[in-house]
């Protein structure tokens, strides 16, 4: 176990260093130019256009930027603005072209807000899909079976931008039913109060899939050959159902789970913006407008790492819920 | 005797021909790692250890023994569908054992095989005019007349020539097995590996499939190897039979030899294990020789012989020294009379000779 | 040696001692509605099961040799099941009962061992943890008793170091190693019947006999009731008391096992005994009957085997194409019948047998 996980690690940050290396190469291969971006239209010239290049340290060759970026990650790495020198400590993920605030400060403080909406609406999805899923499975070919299954495919049909707007609009903003997103600062109540809604949408749209998985691994397991044996032992079948059915029936649905909520956590881009809910994604979204390499650097990193580590999460539960996997 | 050559001597004398395929010391091994503690450990699946047998044209080799004792694996080696870790396979004198894949194409349809189970082996999105047309245009047969190829297929196998456009899933289990059949045969190929062919069909139908690669046999003078677990199929359809046990060929010789007088303790238990109709008409059943445990894992197989830790004849050597794949009968008589008496080998220090067989042939000084 | 915590009202009189009838299935009709039709899988089948016997049932895939013992147990689906029939276990009616009346006899009374032990298994449960489950649901017993009383059972069916293989999962085992844990499983409430679905087909030839070696000696010990359901005649010949032999959801010929695979009297068993290479093992030919099975969705009329009898010309008339044959003791044997309407079916197979 213990070599697996040292081995799943390495394996890790050798993903982690490709992503960087990959999205280093892809920005500077584009018609990108951050220099450009920054220069207020107004008063740019060829001088100062220069200038913010070598402020921002465009001018040096893409290999030693590179290194340097990737030594800050590591031992950490002096940046020299305006005449002062600030060192930034490891792991420093530079400092934001537009913003000039440190990237470590500008994600981390956001990326919260983003674990509880994506955390949030996975207790929704779970929850929701998942009864759902059983309830259609055991009751099979009934109408509930057939309601559950067609308004979850309705549901799941629509754009999710367009419902997301609608919720925003009308139960939020026009009927005031919910209460608008409210930065934590405001308060521990506010705050969660505020999640509610961006968590349910995203939540409850993301359940409809829930419900399919569930339902089809339900019925797969029902039509088990051990199924049948635990029905023949005598046992009530509550338990036949709950003890023998339903945790063989969760084993495929975890794998969808973390790969869903590593997902959920590096994009909830779009519910964040509807809502404005001051989160990673939003904040991606806006460094990808101005440019701005390092947080979008920052930003990768941190998504590569949490799929990474969503992954190893999911390996590791599988083999505590099927004794049959054996890591190595 | 006289000038004539009576048919008998004929039939020795084109048996002793080039033989059809050679197979000789085939290993197949499968690494893998494995973390034992803190530790990778490398290991080996010894699946295929050291086999070698011969067959000619017309020849039927039956392949016998429990799961795990690599006869599958053998069969795949000899089909070249996988390449072997050592030994050679020696197809019509020429050596295929390490031949890429695009040599290998006259092979391909040289030897063909029939798979167990025909419901996943046929392409449930094809009609058969189309599954069995494949195999002729790509290898360029029946330019232009695929169409009557295929119908006459369907007829040598005994389906409706009429059914060529319908799918797989029209056909029963046997029919399904026929499709294969014809597939194989699609090609006119020299040698059919059958794994398994009828296990997964029912009695009556196990039959009606057995009579049609009989009957193929004889008239297409095919050489089959026949991969089987049940010992009655294999015994009705095969001259010669190899029994394997954890990768190794145990006991080989004629049909009969291995079913009236088995010399090795193994084949001894697997005959008198299968349990036996007879019974029924009052014939005392067979004493029957219980064997104790499992077949022992192929990553790390006994010492010496490998039935030892099985076997109720086995002493030290048996641990110390691997038994030869060896005659069992000192060999006095003439080159004739052990070619009549048909080759029998086992692999045992103590088999169980009965001294009859070897009487029956009267000795001849060799010629 | 069992307790049973809930008795159950019996409407006629237990069995008890050896011979005694445990299972007593009449008129039995199992069809499964389907959007083709309904598939008649089981058409008016009846057969006993007595105490320290075994009875065969046999017949090819499609049969229904395994969907009537599966009604025994209640394991069809009720809602996608028509059952209509008796089936009397132990003078309990089991036709039209309740699950409750089910959940009570299963594993008490009659216990089933499925044909593949790698998928009746449980594969996230420990072996010991499986049987003591059994053994819990119809015992007031705490858990570390019923876990006892699942290494004693896999003592008894010869599973070396039982308590440590208790501990273990079903993948840790080997197939034999795994039939002998389902045994167990299935005779931990020491019930009256044990039905065994093709109990060895997917096991190798060796280890298929210990485990019919095994079952036949613990039929021995608890002198109860095995219906052995199979498509091997080689295995009924060696281990069977009774047989009924089916064809196309019905029972075609019954009796003792052995005098009906020395002597069958219907075309049909007949000409599956013909068809095994045992049988004609230095003849070039087998004898295998012809055609294949039909469909049960839209059985034949008349005598089901008809398409696919050598015989039906010997019969008079066209009543093997339009009369279902009803049971008849066979002309000239004793304790045997069949549905066939053969005037003299023993003759004219001997006859049949000497010409070929």
């Amino acid at each position: 176990m213990l070599t697996y996980i040292l081995r799943r690690v390495a394996l890790a940050l050798s993903v982690i260093l490709a992503t960087l290396v990959s999205t280093f190469l892809l920005f500077f291969a584009g018609p990108s130019d951050p220099a450009q971006a920054m220069c207020p239209e107004t008063r740019c010239n060829p001088a100062r256009l220069e200038q913010i290049t070598k402020s921002l340290g465009l001018d040096k060759p893409l290999s030693q930027q590179f290194l340097e970026y990737f030594k800050g990650l590591f031992v950490g790495r002096d940046f020299t603005y305006a005449g002062d020198t600030v060192h930034c400590g490891a792991p420093c993920l530079g400092y934001s072209f537009s913003t000039r605030q440190s990237v470590n400060t500008e994600l981390f403080t956001r990326f919260p807000n983003t674990v509880v909406l994506a955390l949030m609406a996975a207790v929704v999805f779970v929850t929701v899909g998942v009864t759902l899923g059983i309830i259609a499975a055991i009751r099979r070919g009934t109408p509930a079976d057939r309601g559950i299954i067609g308004s979850s495919q309705t549901f799941g049909a629509i754009p999710y931008y367009v419902l997301a707007l609608l919720v925003a609009l009308y139960p939020v903003v026009l009927w005031n039913i919910l209460p608008q997103y409210a930065p934590i600062s405001a308060g521990v109540g506010p705050y969660f109060l505020g999640m509610l809604a961006p968590a349910l949408i995203l939540g409850l749209y993301t359940s409809t899939s829930y419900t399919r998985y569930t339902r089809n691994s339900m019925l797969e397991t029902l039509s088990m050959d051990y199924i049948r044996t635990a029905r023949s032992k005598g046992i009530p079948e509550r338990t036949v159902l709950v003890k023998h059915g339903f945790r063989a029936a969760m084993s495929p649905i975890v794998t969808i789970l973390g790969l869903d909520i590593a997902a959920l956590l590096t994009g909830t881009l779009i519910t964040e913006q509807i809502f404005g809910v001051d989160g990673i994604g939003r904040r991606t979204l806006a460094a990808f407008r101005a440019q701005d390499l390092p947080v979008i650097m920052g930003s990768v990193l941190i998504g590569a790492a949490v799929v990474v580590i969503m992954n190893l999460v999911v390996d590791i539960a599988y083999s505590f819920i099927d004794p049959r996997v054996r890591l190595q | 005797m006289t000038a004539q050559p009576s048919t008998q001597t004929r039939a020795a004398a084109d048996s002793a021909a080039k033989p059809l395929l050679e197979v000789t010391d085939l290993q197949r091994y499968f690494p893998f790692r494995e973390v034992q503690g803190l530790r990778m450990v490398k290991a080996t699946v010894k699946a295929v250890d050291g086999i070698s047998f011969t067959l000619r044209q017309g020849q039927t080799l039956g392949l016998v023994g429990e799961s795990g004792c690599g006869k599958s694996t053998t069969s795949r080696l000899v089909t070249r569908l996988d390449e072997p870790t050592a030994g050679s396979v020696v197809f019509e004198g020429r050596d295929i054992t390490h031949l890429k894949e695009h040599q290998l194409r006259s092979i391909r349809r040289d030897v063909q095989m029939i798979f167990q189970d025909p419901y996943s082996s046929l392409n449930p999105r094809h009609t058969i005019g189309s599954i069995l047309s494949t195999p002729l245009k790509v290898h360029g047969l029946h330019k232009g007349k695929e169409k009557a190829r295929v119908q006459e297929l369907l007829e040598l196998v005994g389906l409706n020539p009429e059914h060529i456009n319908r799918y797989p899933s029209e056909f029963s289990g046997g029919q399904r097995q026929r499709i294969g059949i014809a597939r194989a045969l699609a090609v006119e190929p020299k040698l059919i590996i059958a794994d398994e062919p009828v296990s997964a069909l029912d009695v009556s139908i196990q039959a009606q499939v057995m009579n049609l690669l009989g009957k193929l046999r004889d008239e297409l003078d095919l050489a089959f190897i026949f991969v089987a677990h049940d010992l009655g199929v294999v015994r009705h359809f095969c001259d010669q039979v190899a029994v394997m046990y954890l990768g190794k060929i145990v006991e080989y010789g004629d049909k009969k030899k291995i079913y009236e007088a088995p010399e090795h303790p193994y084949t001894q238990a697997l005959l008198s294990a299968a349990p036996d109709i007879n019974v029924a008409r009052g014939i005392a059943p067979k004493e029957r020789i219980r064997l104790i445990g499992d077949v022992p894992s192929p990553i790390d197989p006994p010492s010496g012989c490998r039935f030892r830790t099985r076997c109720w004849k086995a002493q030290d050597i048996c641990a110390q020294q691997e038994p030869p794949l060896a005659t069992s009968v000192e060999d006095t008589t003439s080159v004739r009379a052990r070619r009549d008496r048909g080759l029998h080998l086992q692999a045992c220090h103590f088999p169980e000779v009965k001294t009859t067989l070897v009487a029956e042939v009267p000795a001849e000084p060799v010629a | 040696m069992t307790a049973t915590a809930n008795a159950i009202p019996t409407q006629a009189a237990e069995a008890t001692s050896v011979g005694d009838v445990v299972l007593d299935v009449q008129d039995l009709s199992v069809a499964f509605p389907t959007e083709e039709g309904l598939v008649k899988a089981v058409s008016n089948l009846s057969y006993q099961a007595r105490l320290g016997r075994t009875l065969a049932i046999v017949g090819e895939s499609g049969s229904g040799k395994s969907v009537s013992s599966m009604a025994v147990l209640g394991l069809h689906n009720p809602k996608r099941t028509q059952i209509t029939g008796s089936i009397k276990l132990d003078g309990i009616e089991l036709v039209g009962a309740p699950q409750s009346t089910f959940q009570k006899i299963r594993s008490t009374k009659a216990a089933m061992v499925f044909q593949d032990p790698q998928s009746a298994l449980h594969p996230f449960h420990k072996i010991g943890k499986q049987i003591a489950e059994a053994y819990l649901a119809h015992n007031k017993v705490s858990k570390a008793v019923a876990e006892k009383r699942a290494i004693e059972m896999l003592d008894l069916v010869g599973i070396p170091n039982p308590k440590r293989r208790a501990l273990q999962f079903p993948h840790e085992f080997s197939g034999g190693m795994r039939q002998r844990a389902m045994i167990a499983l299935g005779l931990v409430n020491n019930p009256k019947l044990l039905i065994a679905d093709e109990p060895t087909t997917a096991l190798d030839v060796t280890v298929q006999a210990q485990i019919l070696d095994l079952v036949n000696d613990l039929q021995k010990e608890f002198g109860s009731a095995v219906i052995l359901i199979t498509h091997d005649l080689a295995v009924v010949a060696e281990t069977a008391d009774d047989i009924v032999v089916m064809y196309a959801g019905r029972g075609v010929e019954k009796g003792d096992a052995k005098e009906v695979l020395a002597q069958p009297s219907h075309p049909y068993t007949y000409g599956l005994l013909q068809s095994l290479p045992s049988h004609s093992e230095d003849l070039t030919e087998l004898k295998a009957i012809q055609g294949s099975p039909p469909s049960l969705l839209n059985l034949p009329p008349g005598c089901s085997f008809h398409p696919r009898c050598d015989f039906k010309s010997q019969v008079p008339g066209d009543a093997c194409w339009t009369e279902l044959p009803e049971w008849r003791p066979t002309p000239g044997l004793a304790n045997r019948q069949i549905r066939c309407h053969l005037t003299d079916p023993v003759g004219t197979l001997q006859e049949d047998e000497g010409v070929r």
